[in-house]
């Protein structure tokens, strides 16, 4: 980028030049801008067509009783009231929801710190046991929730066969009140790859002159983790926290496929623990063909999820270190 | 882009007692077994026969080991072979399209002035954050409107316009590169398409990498979108297609066979990710440390 005295000198040099040879500077500037705006053209569109226009749309519709009846009309809020007033699993759903994201988060992330703290340091092997925790963030979900709606299966699954063995009678994962917690454990098994990279990334970007200086002050390993390496990396946790929520609110395919085995059973009973918003969102729109309700519900998601992210960023501040040097260094 | 070291900078060499070195492996190696632990399961669940895979007591080592199982999954769902085509088809053309679209935008953004470039792109940032799935059902009007559920112009076409992620990342990167790279070729008159395609693009291949590796896993794990936009079977890829597939009369499925074409189906992830980890790890450091 260009700073600022160079565009003045640029402007010295140039009020020097030639009329011809300014005119030719003036008409590259517009070539330049036509080049820009071309370039970055399909990306405009789908910003209006896919992002703008749909956001749009789908908040007019959520004004509407679309689906419920024949001809569509305007019956103004009366989808949100429904929502939060008349639809026993609205509030429900959406505590699941936000229980199911935020620990889910947060133990993928105290996890995640544990493994990066321990692969940081000089084993034999490391490259071999990050792959391992990072596989299960590579598989694809659906393989993932398959081979965990299986384990949990109460009959047939291997960890029953395990906490028998170990003598706590069986346990019925996928059903409540366990539900949600067996959900949490393979969100923690998916989600500690991805959360241990980012924190290892981090935590190797942390001066080696300031852990020799805690060593030499006599700090012990602990507190050397505590008082200077864990505050250096706050960005790579608020990271993690950051789109784990947003994930994790909209979870879908994991819940749908960890339902009994797994298969089909998008109408089938509900239990409160697998009940998260999506599903809900799904239900109205494809089982109930409530669509404008659908909308509405899709809407308070989105408000939801902005919410939680602007206290996040609102209490980043609080929490998260900034160094404003290695700021500068990464800018171009 | 920032490389990673070599060696971890925040470990040193400080003598370690050798009793908590090997506590250390120990703690380590269970680690991974737990995380190696579904994978285990399902795979000796995919070479159990029938009878096994519903009766007890459970064991984690197939008395019999049927392989022929993966085989099998082929004739027992003669769809599968269709599936699998289905998934390369959604993964391969939206990767393409999102990177053609997504460095072009990235160039733009990193080494051409224009005015109200500044603001366009404080909107890709800001639209980094934007939670696209909770919008699912005025998506899927959206495509009902103009009659294209079945189809798959809406899984493939909006790759086309590239999104605020790999704009991000293509920025980045090209900002990075050195500025002689274009100046020659702009003083004879090349244009800025061919500087961006000639010039850069060939220059990029890391990035392209990260870019497309991600972009494929995306695909390739997509589920809810090509299950309700999409609505034949021979259509569907393999996720849906594995949700209807292997079911008996009495309505649960065969575990075993299930186990096996969800096993096939996560090969091609895991062969990306074995190829290309250094790329993803890049991608996953660059957008989180910088964004």
């Amino acid at each position: 980028m260009i700073g600022r005295p160079s565009i003045c000198e640029k402007e010295a040099v140039m009020s020097t030049m030639a009329p011809g040879i300014r005119r030719r500077r003036f008409n590259g500037r517009i070539q330049e801008s036509v080049a820009f705006y071309l370039m970055i053209a399909p990306w405009v569109v789908g910003f209006i067509v896919f992002q703008v226009y749909i956001f749009a749309s789908g908040l007019m519709y959520s004004f509407t009783n679309m689906g419920a009846s024949q001809n569509v009309r305007y019956v103004g809020f009366n989808n949100y009231i429904r929502a939060f007033s008349a639809d026993p699993q609205f509030w429900a759903s959406l505590l699941t929801t936000l229980e199911y994201s935020f620990i889910s988060v947060l133990a993928s992330v105290f996890v995640g710190l544990a493994v990066a703290a321990m692969l940081n340091r000089d084993l034999r092997g490391r490259a071999l046991y990050r792959t391992v925790v990072y596989l299960p963030t590579v598989v694809p979900a659906v393989s993932a929730a398959l081979s965990w709606a299986f384990l949990y299966d109460k009959n047939y699954g291997l960890l029953n066969a395990v906490v028998e063995k170990v003598g706590l009678g069986s346990v019925t994962w996928l059903q409540d009140p366990t539900m949600l917690w067996s959900l949490i454990i393979m969100a923690v098994w998916s989600g500690v790859g991805g959360s241990m990279i980012v924190l290892l990334a981090g935590m190797q970007g942390v001066p080696v002159d300031l852990i020799e200086a805690a060593v030499v002050d006599g700090v012990g390993p602990f507190r050397r983790f505590r008082h200077v390496t864990l505050p250096l990396i706050t960005p790579a946790i608020f990271f993690n926290v950051v789109t784990g929520l947003v994930g994790g609110m909209q979870m879908y395919t994991q819940a749908e496929l960890l339902q009994g085995t797994g298969m089909d059973t998008q109408y089938a009973n509900i239990i409160r623990g697998n009940y998260v918003y999506m599903r809900l969102l799904v239900r109205s729109a494809f089982r109930d063909h409530r669509l404008g309700y659908a909308c509405a519900l899709s809407w308070i998601l989105f408000l939801v999820i902005v919410i939680v992210t602007f206290v996040l960023f609102r209490t980043s501040d609080a929490w998260v270190y900034y160094d404003s040097l290695a700021k500068e260094r990464t800018q171009p | 882009m920032r490389r990673l070291p070599a060696t971890p900078s925040g470990s040193l060499h400080v003598r370690v007692n050798p009793w908590s070195k090997s506590a250390l492996y120990a703690i380590t190696w269970i680690i991974c077994l737990v995380f190696l632990f579904p994978f285990l399961s399902m795979f000796s669940t995919a070479l159990k026969s029938d009878i096994e895979a519903t009766s007890l007591p459970v064991h984690l080592i197939p008395v019999q080991w049927h392989w022929e199982n993966f085989a099998n999954v082929m004739k027992n769902a003669p769809l599968f072979g269709r599936w699998i085509l289905n998934s390369f088809i959604l993964s391969i053309f939206p990767t393409v399209g999102i990177v053609l679209a997504s460095s072009m935008a990235g160039f733009a953004f990193a080494r051409l002035r224009a005015p109200f470039k500044k603001q366009l792109f404080g909107i890709v940032l800001a639209t980094l954050m934007i939670p696209t799935t909770s919008m699912f059902v005025p998506i899927y009007l959206f495509w009902r409107n103009v009659h294209a559920i079945g189809t798959y112009w809406p899984l493939i076409l909006p790759s086309f316009f590239g999104d605020a992620f790999n704009v991000f990342l293509f920025r980045q990167f090209f900002a990075s590169m050195p500025k002689e790279l274009e100046e020659a070729a702009i003083v004879e008159g090349c244009g800025r398409f061919r500087v961006w395609w000639s010039i850069f693009m060939p220059n990029a291949l890391a990035v392209i990498a990260t870019s497309a590796i991600w972009h494929f896993n995306w695909r390739w794990n997509e589920f809810m979108m090509p299950r309700f936009l999409l609505n034949a079977m021979q259509s569907y890829p393999v996720p849906v297609g594995l949700l209807y597939a292997f079911k008996t009369e009495i309505g649960t499925s065969r575990v075993n066979m299930v186990s096996a074409g969800a096993l096939i189906f996560a090969i091609p992830t895991i062969v990306v990710f074995m190829l290309g980890q250094k790329y993803l790890v890049q991608g996953f450091v660059t957008s989180g440390i910088k964004g």
